[in-house]
């Protein structure tokens, strides 16, 4: 469902629980192969993560400074907003339609959820 | 009063060693104990329990893990992490450790020492039967915060004062590990 228009007039869409959303993740926020928690924090006022509606989990990948040094995580929709206090929000921007905030506060808890509910979609290199 | 003689080592900057046989009658053994307990508080006592290899270790492989990670360590703009808040979350974890043999003779396991948000330091442990996460945070004027559950329904959440032994917390603990 379209709700408004966003930045460039590109519409704001509701998220359906049933999508995924992928999030790069910098190899020094691993170790031993393994997501650390603060993976998980906001830049600014949410979670950059892309909506699986308009990306692909490599094209998250290439949108990294430097696309070698990380990977992807998926997460479902519905389990992240099983996480108290967190909200999906489409925030798309010009250069990225898919472009989607996970809003709240990282806390412990959160922190702790979202590494729960995490499935490599592109493992690091 | 009888008072068991008992060395104490003091670290830089009071670096001494002295003991006590008889104390004055004002020097109770609570007195003492708060002595005690408040240069562990500080750095400046380390009881003659040994921290654990496996403690030890995951310290000392931090150090470089951590302190080694500059400003933009992740290329998002990251802060890098200073040796304050590094020592304030390896102290913290030593207290915790030493706290929970000296006082109910349960070992902790090491956790993970790992770069946290916004320069603050992360405590995790992650077992088959518990998952306990602590934030340090890199302002030492903001309290700690933790989670910790059993990966079932005991979950606890909240803050901790790093200047006091945070009794209830590790009672909790105790329980879980």
């Amino acid at each position: 469902m379209v709700e408004e228009s966003g930045i460039a007039g590109l519409d704001i869409e509701e998220i359906p629980d049933k999508d995924r959303l992928f999030m790069r993740v910098h190899s020094n926020n691993t170790k031993n192969g393994l997501l650390i928690p603060g993976a998980f924090k906001n830049h600014n006022d949410g979670m950059s993560t892309d909506w699986s509606k308009y990306s692909i989990p490599e094209q998250t990948r290439q949108r990294a400074k430097n696309p070698s040094r990380n990977g992807v995580i998926e997460m479902s929709v519905k389990d992240v907003r099983a996480i108290p206090g967190q909200r999906v929000q489409h925030t798309p921007i010009p250069s990225n339609r898919a472009h989607t905030d996970v809003l709240g506060e990282k806390d412990e808890e959160s922190r702790v959820k979202f590494l729960r509910i995490s499935r490599w979609a592109i493992p690091l290199e | 009063m009888q008072l068991l003689e008992r060395k104490i080592i003091v670290s830089k900057p009071y670096r001494s060693e002295w003991s006590i046989t008889k104390g004055p009658d004002k020097w109770t053994s609570q007195k003492i104990k708060a002595i005690i307990e408040t240069c562990q508080l500080e750095g400046l006592y380390k009881q003659d329990t040994p921290l654990r290899e496996d403690i030890k270790s995951a310290i000392e492989s931090s150090r470089s893990s951590i302190l080694g990670l500059r400003d933009n360590w992740d290329d998002e703009g990251s802060p890098g992490y200073t040796k304050e808040t590094w020592r304030r979350a390896t102290l913290f974890l030593e207290n915790c450790v030493k706290w929970l043999w000296c006082d109910h003779e349960t070992v902790l396991a090491a956790p993970n020492i790992l770069p946290g948000p916004n320069g603050s330091i992360d405590l995790h442990w992650d077992t088959q039967k518990y998952e306990v996460l602590i934030n340090i945070p890199a302002d030492r004027t903001v309290k700690l915060g933790f989670y910790g559950d059993n990966k079932g329904d005991d979950f606890r959440k909240g803050s901790l004062n790093p200047k006091t032994k945070n009794e209830d917390f590790l009672l909790w603990l105790k329980n879980l590990v």
